[in-house]
């Protein structure tokens, strides 16, 4: 399971790379910012007032192509963050659910033998374990919600965004 | 040489959650696990017995000999699910008896899933669940220290249903225990994967 996180963060980084590569270009449109390193002050052969670098998003055609890749990548990041969170609630709830099968199982026996000690102590475990189990899935799976939650309402939000909330566990 | 290695364990686990936990090469849990609650008194008396001693299979280096044995289980699981009753048994037990090669540690963890099929197959026919018991007793043993996985926790499973139906209550009541607790152990390394 470690292994298929690793095979996502691989994916990931290849979606990373593969969308760096085609949002770069665009970066590095002369027309984007300016290019070129600009002294401060205004002291050099830069023009007064000149915009400040990376602030204005623009809403030229261009612009808001390059605004959208980038915030596809964005989405595309937090889905397979996303997924893989999804896959250990999805193996944490199974686990849970079978657990709780079987301890329905051991004390059915365990009712079979009320008076001993040994029967009913292993019943009691059981459903604790079951409901440690079941407690389990239901956090992962609340945790798992609120956070795309989360990245639903801020998603149109810039990156950064105060109103961004930080992550409940 | 490792991506047909895990193609091939996907083929082999064909829908079994386990084998595919093993092709991903979930290989952690506290080696340190052990004990039990059973008292020695309460297992002498003979009581349940829930002693559980588990190990790490970590991944071994794939091998030619070893992707050999991944596709003759592969290839029985294929022919088991086209079979029914005794026919698939006996696909199963033959599939027990492939020789497993030197150093794959996986291994355990493949004839633990096909004992536990075997297993349910048997407790299928009249009489069968003392054949389940006589199968899956001794390579469940308390005695033994067994891979911390979904197959150990299915096999185990087995077992009790097995006590169950012959009447041995001692031998369920454990045998579901130590079930509980490979799942929760399991549980727990998931929970702990999820903390940041």
């Amino acid at each position: 399971m470690k292994a298929n996180r690793r095979r996502g963060a691989s994916q990931a980084a290849w979606s990373l790379a593969l969308a760096l590569g085609s949002v770069a270009p665009l970066g590095c449109n002369p027309s984007a910012s300016g290019g070129g390193t600009v002294p401060p002050g205004g002291n050099g052969n830069v023009p007064d007032g000149a915009e400040p670098e990376g602030r204005d998003e623009g809403d030229n055609i261009g612009d808001l192509a390059a605004r959208l890749d980038r915030l596809t990548v964005e989405q595309a990041q937090k889905a397979s963050t996303s997924n893989a969170s999804f896959e250990v609630c999805e193996d944490l709830c199974s686990l849970a659910s079978s657990i709780c099968t079987v301890k329905e199982k051991l004390c059915e026996v365990a009712d079979r033998h009320p008076g001993e000690e040994e029967y009913q102590g292993l019943c009691r475990k059981a459903e604790l374990e079951c409901g440690e189990a079941e407690d389990s899935c239901v956090a992962c799976v609340e945790a798992r919600q609120s956070k795309s939650a989360t990245a639903g309402a801020s998603e149109p939000e810039p990156a950064g965004s105060p109103e961004s909330k930080p992550e409940s566990k | 040489m490792i991506r047909p290695m895990s193609r091939l364990m996907s083929r082999v686990a064909k829908g079994r959650r386990t084998l595919v936990v093993w092709a991903l090469g979930l290989a952690a849990c506290d080696p340190s696990t052990g004990g039990g609650n059973a008292s020695p008194r309460a297992v002498e008396r003979g009581g349940p017995d829930d002693t559980l001693r588990t190990h790490i299979i970590e991944p071994s280096t794939p091998t030619d000999e070893g992707l050999v044995y991944l596709r003759a289980i592969a290839d029985v699981h294929e022919r088991a699910d086209a079979l029914a009753g005794e026919a698939r048994v006996d696909a199963l037990r033959a599939g027990l008896g492939v020789p497993v090669p030197a150093g794959l540690a996986e291994a355990e963890i493949l004839r633990l899933d096909l004992a536990a099929r075997l297993g349910e197959e048997l407790m299928q026919a009249p009489r069968g669940a003392a054949a389940a018991r006589e199968l899956l007793g001794p390579m469940l043993a308390v005695e033994r220290s067994l891979p911390l996985d979904r197959a150990t926790a299915r096999a185990l499973i087995v077992l009790g249903d097995a006590a169950v139906r012959t009447g041995d209550d001692a031998l369920a009541a454990g045998s579901y225990a130590r079930s509980i607790e490979v799942m929760s152990l399991l549980s727990q390394e998931l929970r702990q994967e999820l903390e940041p």
